[in-house]
């Protein structure tokens, strides 16, 4: 019942579902932080593919972007998910606990710093703009006109993108704010573009996380399916109701209550061994 | 045509969503599943998770009902779009002749069958 709550509420928040998910799970509801992990990498392909307004928005998804990056990011999952299961069966589940009190203090610093201008400044091109073909274009409707960009520094990007499939491996996220910083701040390319693309991306990373988790065993149907069905419900409704609520005042009362769990995460992973 | 597609990607996700919800119906109404009471499956730290859960138990319970199997099946579809999805961007780039593109995709391809086949036979 809490699960089904859990995941409404997470891909509500549009905070990356899973971000929130996992602490609502392990730290109100007092589910092993594997079986949460597990739920949310499931629940991640929901939000994905579920979620209408990713698809109004798919004329701005680039896939081009997406693809040349998600070889990497879906290794660096592989790899994540890999590391989680070893740090469970050796019990330092208090690692898991650190890094991701860690990620949520830190994904609270990129949704209230989005301040970082909707059209990126420069769009000089390199090499990786060519060779991988990265630039686009999309009709702004805020803006009222097409905007055109050149991805670049692909190879920083890639980077970036292989940690963030890692961490969404390891923590059973789907890393969004990561995959955002590594489109955003390093190939240079449009918010809009790199949240739609990443919203894109991340139902795959999360494809390939959950099959690791599941012939490992950390999915546990009877939390998964409340979760799952939660999160679906979430992303079809949460299309109405998102425009409405995603104002700033909104967006600092949900960071209050990612800090507090994040410090809740952290103070789980310094006390306690569990 | 991207708007089909991903028209019929959500219906496909409400589709999972449906038998997942089932499959919870099926464990309530049997008060579990054969062999594990409900009481078992519902504890947050049950024992009982995935690792269990192979395409024989799943072919096999569908057809008795077994909530357990309907969950698992339901969860699978899911992760099952996603594969969808990915094949037919790279048809998409097949359409375009975009080589490089095709090659990428495939890659992508690769990682997902590698994790979905490849690594739990690794692992064994």
């Amino acid at each position: 019942m809490f699960s089904l709550i859990a995941g409404f509420i997470g891909s509500l928040t549009g905070l990356g579902g899973g971000t929130v998910l996992v602490p609502v799970l392990t730290v109100i509801v007092g589910v092993p932080i594997q079986y949460a992990s597990g739920a949310s990498l499931i629940s991640t392909i929901a939000t994905s593919n579920g979620s209408a307004s990713a698809y109004l928005q798919d004329r701005i998804t680039n896939l081009k972007v997406a693809i040349s990056l998600q070889p990497f990011v879906n290794t660096g999952a592989i790899v994540g998910a890999l590391t989680a299961n070893y740090i469970y069966t050796h019990g330092l589940s208090r690692v898991i606990y650190l890094v991701f009190g860690s990620v949520l203090l830190f994904s609270i610093y990129t949704v209230l710093s989005k301040v970082n201008s909707e059209v990126p400044l420069s769009t000089k091109s390199d090499w990786s703009t060519r060779f991988f073909q990265l630039s686009g274009e999309y009709f702004d409707r805020s803006l009222g006109k097409a905007v055109k960009y050149n991805g670049s520094r692909w190879w920083l990007g890639v980077t970036i993108m292989f940690f963030a499939g890692f961490i969404a491996g390891l923590l059973g996220i789907g890393s969004g704010a990561l995959k955002v910083l590594g489109m955003d701040y390093a190939m240079n390319l449009p918010i809009k573009v790199t949240t739609t693309t990443s919203n894109f991306m991340i139902g795959d990373t999360a494809a390939v996380g959950s099959s690791v988790y599941w012939f490992l065993g950390l999915i546990q149907p009877f939390i998964a399916a409340p979760t799952a069905i939660g999160v679906t419900l979430g992303s079809v409704v949460g299309s109405r109701v998102l425009p409405k609520i995603r104002n700033r005042r909104v967006r600092i009362f949900f960071s209050v209550i990612v800090a507090i769990l994040g410090v809740e995460m952290l103070l789980r992973g310094f006390h306690s061994g569990l | 045509m991207e708007e089909v597609i991903g028209r019929v990607m959500r219906v496909m996700v409400i589709v999972s969503g449906i038998i997942v919800a089932l499959g919870v119906v099926e464990l309530i109404a049997f008060r579990g599943a054969p062999g594990v009471p409900l009481r078992e499956i519902a504890s947050t730290d049950s024992p009982l998770n995935t690792s269990t859960a192979t395409i024989g138990f799943i072919l096999n319970g569908l057809t008795k009902l077994n909530g357990l199997a309907t969950i698992y099946f339901g969860l699978i579809v899911l992760v099952g779009i996603q594969v969808i999805r990915m094949v037919l961007a790279f048809f998409q780039f097949l359409l375009q002749r975009n080589s490089l593109y095709m090659l990428l995709s495939a890659l992508v391809l690769f990682t997902l069958f590698f994790a979905i086949f490849v690594l739990p036979h690794l692992a064994k």
